[in-house]
């Protein structure tokens, strides 16, 4: 059997050996049974009997096996006869009958959940916690905790009352017992910091245990609950207690070592106080397993100050001389990051550093070339004098990164290196076959010398470029050589501002984990998820999501601060966008920054979490930050709806001990919850909108539905933000589109348009600097990602739909860029709608020619491109900003068409709201067609409004449209009935629609992709709804459902979002517009100065939303804080009610 | 939790496969083999490996492999502490744990594996407890005629009540004649000294191992002279009965007195002590197990007194010869020892000819060993505050291409009896039984090397 001989044909016989009165025999035929019983399930049923005799044996061991083997033979007929006696043995005498039976449930429930539920055998789980034997408490704890785990709508929760006994009985348990009842405690939830003072003060003992396990544990449900300590003064002490377990652990087996080094780096991150002084214990022995050494390894560089890194560096020095290569690497470069970490021991290091290069030790050589380039970096004109040195390896040089490194050297400092254009010249001769990394690095180097020393490096520029551009495959390198040669052919003071600019400080702080992500993980001490720094729903199926649980009590204090130099990124991509990061911009000069984000997935996740959980915090939790002073009216007693359930339940808890009282193991069995936790499994939908993964398979999808070239560009819009996080090598999907950039400028000449002309309207000032519109323009191609990503929904969303997400997402890397220069323009959030206004007032539709330039500074634009441009490209350029020009009218046109030719939607609130028009399609894309149009939700059905506008000579006719799979399966329920469109004419045409057409889930969610036939062609544009017209007209809830839910969901499924000038004469006319728009008001409170609306809506796929609007009474502004299980519709959601609320 | 448990021998063929949940197959035991045991990279990179879903964590002991498997996300730190504690269960069931033992208690392992993990739960792993229920050939007969007849009695019963209770590690009818409890403290020195002398770790890492055989459920108490116990009541140092027995026993063992104390700076308990109390007043107080246990492990840092002082010289002259001396001082009582000292001196890979001279009294025999590359030293006994001397010239064969030495350091291996490193002795050890006999106690101190090594 254990050599994997099938043994299954001696299954009648072995069966018959049932019955033989021996214990050995008995645990043979079970084990037996166990391995094949699955495959030949028709036998396994004749030993059914056999068990059935068992289970009632006398002898309680007999019991407990019969058991126990009956729960591993997952075979239906077998389990239906566990059933009964698993009741009984649930309740036998024998404790050790009863533990075994804990886990029998355990088993049943992995089989089939439901069955688990219908036999109310929960319940009887719950009655085992109360057990007196504690190896049977440990195992019900045990079995309820993995059910919970498991199961999508079961949650466990345990209050301060249950948590007590349990932490009683921990003290009686066997070792893997007291495991199991620690693992439980994270399931409490410390309502005030006292609770989790106790809990804290009585687990505190296990952290002597001599299991590592227990001691492993015990430090994760302290770092919990630690997040609920409301006295720094009470976390002092408690991290003190903390180091000396962790050293201890390192005197066990190297296995055990190695996980506690790897809880201790995440430790160390949130607590930095902890182990201060305990450095020499992280020192390597000789014969430590390598992954021990390369562990200990960060944690010495964690834990080096300037005080201890002389120590440290001798240590780091002595490995520099082992035998591993990875550990010696590793060693070296550690070297370079104390460098950048602690500035007094830079001189130290690099001294180091020059020791090992003379070792000529060629990996170690490499390494410290590496990082003696970010030494160079950060400590700009320092130790230039070890150049000397460095270029005397030149020849050991092989590995791409070292080469990259030692390239960059040369170019920064191109003009006190003597030879370096011929040292240049020779690293040239094998570009072709050097790798991209290198290459970059080439091409930016020899670039740099051409500016420093132009007659030096006329001879290398030429080449370079030539090949960058003509014979490199790699669109990154391509692109740079493109945006080079242009530069330098056009202005070449401007080239030297840009290659040559300061570059952004480098830190290590690359190293250290996003909060969200850290806070995350230290929930997870001990586990695989610590090891891997990874959470557990990236590499377990069905694993679900810990976060903090939400309790007045939280606080997450912290005793050293991180530093603040991390604070401000973090919060401002909470304030400005909820999915992307202003990330490192990768501008041509950089090397890979250190602080360059290791992976764009986990933070787009942590980022999405931060705005949930973090910055917002304290305003979205309504229960958190309320006063409650002041008469509330009577039907709008949300807050003590509240407080009086949870009074009943400390009453039922009251009642003695009564475990089984339900209140205290709380298991929700609603169905709203099962929902919640599946969403909160799949990592997508906590990405938020903007999911990275999802881009390069839409655009594929989008490249097959509809195969015009128009679209090609279109299709890029939804990855407007995230593109920009993407380091430079997957930029895949982008050579098309910048290929259709170079031959056709229109969409991103729209969007640089409207760009510069909203930047120019928004700093009110019409004179700018011929310099910076050319920067404008250039800085689009150097970030072409930038501007495509920003060209899409510039053209295709009009004025005010360009949400706020999308905007400063996509600008913030190239102010960040130009920040020097240009004084970032750009970052004001609104430059858009002022301009579109002021466009407005000048125009009427159809009357002004494309060609008239009716603003200054569109004028200014082109007179500007014209003079700067030099012969050989001004052609192109002129052409560009000809384009820019025109489009940025455009789009004032298409602004005024929005306005005044749209529906106009009544401030009345007898009228649903309607989106004004806006142009979907293009008549310059198309041969005169102009297509505008909306969607609205009348009476119950949604309805696409639009407007055919015929600008061509010929009249056009034969209508047909056909919808794209979209997110909720919207497609026409009717005919398009346009007639023909006689030239200069408009017709007005409504398609009904419904849902539950084909789905295909696009970004953003609320996108639709369009096609419209007629005999002018065929033409593919996509446009997004607002997502209330998908709300169903039943979404009204009641108080009761409404405090529930709010209750039940976690922070992470709520957020909130700022709307202002809110267009209403009284809070009355308000609720009816929310209400005609089924965002149906469930409660009503009015303060002061201020009303909340507590609002339901339901959305078609039955997914519900439940909104706190906090209004100030002058209707300034209202804070919008949502939760629901669809957490990825929030923002849309949100936005919704935004333009309900502002609209005319 | 796991998913499954397989031992493997050192080709990695399974001897032993044992699964527990329904999602892993017995497939996975290839999975394993194909990526970690016979992996072409030598050097295992970590002893948790991951594919897909399904992690694997390994030990490796003897010829044997064992690996256990989980499907979700389990605390390793207790995964691994399994495998140690089925590794121990092995040791003590068959005496040594290897593939020839494996193979010949089949039935017996899968027996063990069928009680110490239920449904991939670690339960119950207390060799005691196991050898009532889960025997071996030799006590068989007699425990079966108890499991099958005795079912009335009621002893059954009792082994479930010892499985499943408070003291899951003793048997509550055990009977000795002479009532004895023997005391050994067991201290690891690890010493990383730099080239140029400075220490740049020293610890201690204490084990205090306990042989008990006394009768009934005794209750145990145990002093030592930590530093904070005295610090608190400084009249308890030399009042108590128990300890002026053992005080006379350590008198004669070093120059240490009774009035010191140590800092300990962390310890690890036995499960059968009771944690609460040792927390609020650093009581160690339990109820022992039957036979030898290890009842604490203790870890000081300060004032660490190394039992050898290690100064090495070490000189290349040019490519082709190296020259070593090596002077070791004994830094302990002149009345102790130490034995079996063994001293590698470690050696460039092309070393060829080594020409050694070793000088003091009794300064045991130094060999070079080619396969271990390193100049190995025997001392059978190194007495106190001795002086010994080693001087070596190797030659080195050129090389074609100059390959750095790495300098692994010199590495002590040494046993000192009646010597602690830390200065830790016990106090006094305590034994209640409602029968109050009379018992007699044992201690014994040994220092020996952890991982002492100097950097030269």
């Amino acid at each position: 059997m254990t050599m994997g001989n099938d043994m299954s044909p001696l299954f009648q016989e072995v069966i018959a050996c049932m019955g033989i009165p021996d214990l050995e025999v008995k645990k043979m035929v079970y084990l037996f049974l166990i391995n094949y019983a699955r495959a030949r399930a028709e036998i396994a049923n004749l030993a059914v009997n056999g068990f059935e005799d068992d289970v009632n044996d006398p002898n309680p061991l007999v019991r407990a096996m019969a058991i126990r083997t009956m729960g591993y033979i997952y075979v239906e007929r077998v389990i239906e006869s566990l059933i009964d006696p698993l009741r009984h043995c649930l309740r036998d005498r024998d404790p050790y009958v009863r533990k075994t039976a804990a886990m029998a449930v355990l088993k049943l429930s992995m089989f089939d959940r439901s069955l688990v539920e219908e036999e109310r055998f929960l319940d009887m789980l719950k009655d085992l916690l109360a057990d007196g034997n504690p190896s049977v408490v440990a195992n019900a704890v045990a079995a309820l905790t993995e059910i919970s785990e498991r199961s999508p709508h079961i949650k466990l929760k345990l209050n301060m009352k249950i948590a007590n006994k349990l932490i009683t009985a921990l003290n009686e348990c066997n070792e893997w017992g007291q495991i199991y009842i620690l693992e439980s405690l994270m399931y409490v939830v410390p309502q005030d910091s006292s609770d989790a003072e106790t809990i804290m003060e009585r687990i505190m003992p296990r952290l002597q245990h001599g299991n590592s396990g227990v001691v492993l544990v015990a430090i994760k449900v302290i770092a919990y609950m630690m997040n609920y300590v409301s006295q720094v003064d009470t976390l002092e002490p408690i991290l003190r207690k903390l180091s000396p377990p962790l050293v201890t652990l390192l005197a066990s087996g190297p296995e055990v070592q190695y996980i506690t080094l790897r809880n201790i780096q995440l430790l160390l991150q949130r607590w930095p106080t902890i182990l201060q002084n305990q450095l020499r214990a992280f020192f390597c022995k000789y014969d430590d397993p390598i992954y021990v050494k390369l562990a200990k390894l960060e944690v010495i560089l964690s834990l080096t100050t300037e005080e201890n890194a002389r120590v440290v560096l001798t240590e780091l020095a002595e490995y520099a001389t082992e035998i591993d290569v990875d550990f010696v690497r590793k060693a070296v470069r550690s070297i370079g990051r104390i460098a950048i970490k602690i500035e007094l021991a830079a001189d130290r290091c690099v001294r180091a550093l020059l020791d090992l290069i003379q070792t000529k030790v060629n990996y170690v050589v490499q390494e410290a070339i590496v990082v003696i380039r970010d030494i160079f970096r950060k400590y700009p004109n320092r130790y230039e004098s070890i150049i000397g040195t460095l270029c005397e390896n030149l020849d050991s040089l092989d590995e791409p990164e070292a080469r990259a490194a030692m390239i960059w050297i040369i170019g920064q400092y191109a003009d006190r290196i003597d030879n370096s254009d011929v040292v240049l010249g020779t690293f040239l001769e094998s570009f072709l076959d050097d790798t991209a990394e290198v290459q970059l690095a080439l091409l930016t180097a020899i670039v740099k010398l051409f500016i420093m020393r132009p007659t030096a490096g006329q001879d290398l520029v030429p080449k370079v470029l030539k090949w960058a551009t003509e014979d490199v495959d790699s669109p990154d390198i391509r692109d740079r050589g493109f945006i080079y040669w242009r530069l330098l052919s056009t202005d070449p003071e401007m080239a030297r501002t840009v290659v040559l600019s300061d570059k952004p400080e480098i830190t290590a702080e690359g190293e250290r984990l996003d909060m969200p992500l850290l806070e995350e993980l230290l929930l997870q001490v001990g586990t695989l998820s610590s090891i891997y720094r990874k959470p557990p729903s990236t590499f377990i199926p069905f694993a679900k999501k810990r976060f903090l649980g939400m309790s007045p009590a939280l606080t997450r204090l912290t005793i050293a601060a991180p530093p603040v130099s991390r604070l401000p990124r973090t919060i401002s991509s909470a304030m400005s966008q909820p999915a992307a990061k202003p990330a490192t911009p990768q501008a041509p000069d950089m090397p890979p920054a250190l602080a360059t984000p290791r992976s764009s997935n986990t933070q787009l996740t942590s980022s999405a979490l931060d705005i949930s959980s973090g910055a917002v915090g304290g305003m979205s939790n309504p229960y958190i930050n309320d006063y409650t002073p002041g008469p509330m009216a009577g039907n709008d007693a949300v807050l003590i709806d509240l407080m009086s359930m949870e009074d009943d339940e400390d009453a039922v808890d009251g009642g003695g001990a009564a475990i089984n009282s339900g209140g205290m193991v709380g298991f929700n069995a609603n169905f709203g919850m099962s929902g919640m936790n599946l969403a909160s499994m799949d990592p997508s939908s906590i990405a938020g909108a903007a999911s990275q993964s999802s881009m390069p398979s839409s655009q594929q999808v989008l490249n097959s539905a509809f195969d015009a070239a128009g679209l090609d560009a279109l299709s890029n819009m939804p990855t407007s933000a995230s593109s920009l996080n993407r380091p430079s090598s997957n930029r895949s999907p982008m050579p098309d589109l910048m290929r259709q950039f170079t031959s056709s400028f229109d969409l991103s000449g729209a969007s640089s348009g409207v760009l510069s002309g909203g930047s120019q309207t928004a700093n009110g000032s019409s004179q700018l600097d011929p310099f910076q519109q050319q920067q404008t323009a250039f800085q689009q191609r150097q970030l072409q990602s930038a501007a495509f990503s920003l060209s899409a929904p510039a053209t295709s969303v009009s004025g005010g739909h360009l949400g706020p997400s999308a905007f400063p997402a996509a600008l913030s890397p190239t102010s960040t860029f130009f920040g020097a220069n240009s004084a970032s323009p750009f970052n004001n959030p609104a430059p858009f709608s002022p301009l579109a206004q002021s466009h407005n007032s000048n125009l009427t539709p159809n009357s002004a020619p494309p060609a008239i330039r009716n603003t200054e500074s569109s004028s200014t634009l082109t007179a500007t491109s014209h003079t700067t441009s030099k012969p050989d490209n001004s052609a192109a350029l002129s052409r560009e900003v000809d384009e820019l020009a025109a489009k940025m009218y455009n789009t004032g046109m298409l602004n005024s068409f929005s306005n005044n030719g749209g529906y106009t939607a009544n401030a009345s609130a007898t009228v649903p709201y309607v989106p004004s028009q806006k142009v979907l399609l293009d008549a310059a894309q198309t041969q005169g067609l102009e297509i505008l149009g909306t969607f609205a939700r009348r009476n119950g059905s949604i309805q696409m409004e639009m407007s055919f506008v015929n600008k061509s000579g010929m009249s056009i006719g034969d209508f047909a449209i056909q919808f794209n799979k979209n997110t909720y399966g919207i497609t026409p329920s009717g005919s398009l009935n346009a007639g023909t469109v006689m030239p200069m004419s408009s017709v007005e045409v409504g398609l009904p629609l419904v849902t539950g057409g084909p789905t295909m889930e696009m970004q953003p969610l609320t996108n639709i992709q369009i096609a419209v036939k007629c005999t002018a062609g065929i033409f593919y544009f996509q446009t997004q709804y607002s997502l209330h017209i998908l709300l169903e007209e039943s979404g009204q809830s009641d108080q009761g459902m409404f405090l529930r839910m709010w209750k039940d969901m976690p922070e992470n499924m709520q957020s909130s979002h700022t709307a202002q000038n809110l267009r209403f004469a009284s809070m009355e006319d308000m609720r009816n517009k929310l209400n005609m728009n089924s965002v149906f008001t469930v409660a009503q409170r009015s303060f002061g100065n201020a009303t909340h609306f507590y609002t339901s809506s339901k959305l078609c796929d039955g997914s519900m939303f439940y909104s706190e609007i906090k209004v100030a009474n002058n209707f300034q502004a209202a804070i919008i804080v949502t939760k629901s299980i669809n957490t990825r519709l929030i923002p849309l959601y949100q936005k919704a009610i935004e333009d309900i609320c502002t609209a005319f | 939790m796991l998913s499954a448990v397989f031992i493997y021998n050192q080709k990695g063929e399974v001897l032993i496969s044992r699964l527990y949940r329904h999602d892993v197959k017995r497939s996975v035991a290839d999975v394993f083999r194909v990526h970690v045991i016979s992996s072409p990279t030598s050097v295992i990179r970590s002893p948790v490996t991951t594919l897909g879903s399904t992690s694997f964590y390994h030990i490796r002991y003897d010829n044997l492999w064992l690996c256990a498997v989980t499907k979700n996300n389990a605390s390793a730190a207790m995964v691994f502490e399994f495998l140690y504690r089925l590794l121990g269960l092995g040791v003590s069931y068959f005496g040594r744990f290897d593939e020839e033992s494996v193979k010949n208690n089949f039935v017996l392992i899968y027996e063990l594996l069928d009680e110490v993990l239920d449904f991939g739960y670690p339960q119950n792993i207390e060799v005691d407890t196991l050898k009532l229920y889960v025997t071996t050939e030799s006590v068989r007969s007699s425990a079966r005629g108890g499991l099958q007849s005795d079912v009335v009695t009621g002893i059954p019963h009792s082994i479930t009540m010892q499985a499943t209770g408070t003291t899951t590690w003793r048997r509550n009818d055990i009977v000795y004649k002479k009532n004895e409890a023997f005391v050994d403290v067991i201290e690891s020195v690890n010493l990383i000294m730099s080239a140029k002398g400075t220490v740049l770790r020293a610890d201690v890492q204490g084990q205090i191992v306990m042989r008990s055989f006394l009768s009934g459920m005794p209750e145990c108490k145990f002093g030592l002279n930590d530093k904070l116990v005295l610090d608190r009541d400084p009249a308890a140092g030399n009042t108590t009965v128990a300890s002026s027995q053992m005080g006379r026993r350590q008198g004669g063992m070093s120059g240490m007195g009774d009035g010191e104390s140590v800092e300990i700076a962390d310890c690890q308990f036995h499960q059968c002590v009771r944690l609460g109390r040792f927390d609020t007043d650093r009581t160690i107080s339990f109820i022992p197990p039957d036979g030898e246990f290890e009842l604490m492990r203790y870890r000081t840092t300060e004032n660490v007194n190394l039992p050898f002082k290690v100064l090495p010289v070490v000189r290349e002259m040019g490519k082709t010869r190296i020259e070593y001396e090596v002077l070791i001082k004994s830094n302990f009582s002149a009345k102790l020892s130490a034995t079996n000292m063994v001293v590698t001196i470690p050696t460039p890979p092309n070393a060829t000819k080594c020409r050694i001279k070793v000088t003091g009294s009794g300064a045991g025999k130094a060999k070079y060993n080619p396969e271990e590359n390193a100049i190995v030293w025997r001392i059978s006994r190194f007495q106190g505050l001795q002086e010994l001397a080693l001087t070596a010239v190797v030659d080195l064969t050129p090389m074609t291409k100059p390959v750095a030495w790495s300098r692994p350091p010199i590495a002590l291996d040494f046993q000192v009896l009646m010597f602690t490193a830390s200065g830790l002795l016990v106090r006094f050890l305590k034994v209640f039984e409602k029968s109050n006999y009379q018992s007699v106690k044992w201690v014994r101190y040994m220092t020996k090397a952890g991982s002492y090594e100097i950097r030269i």
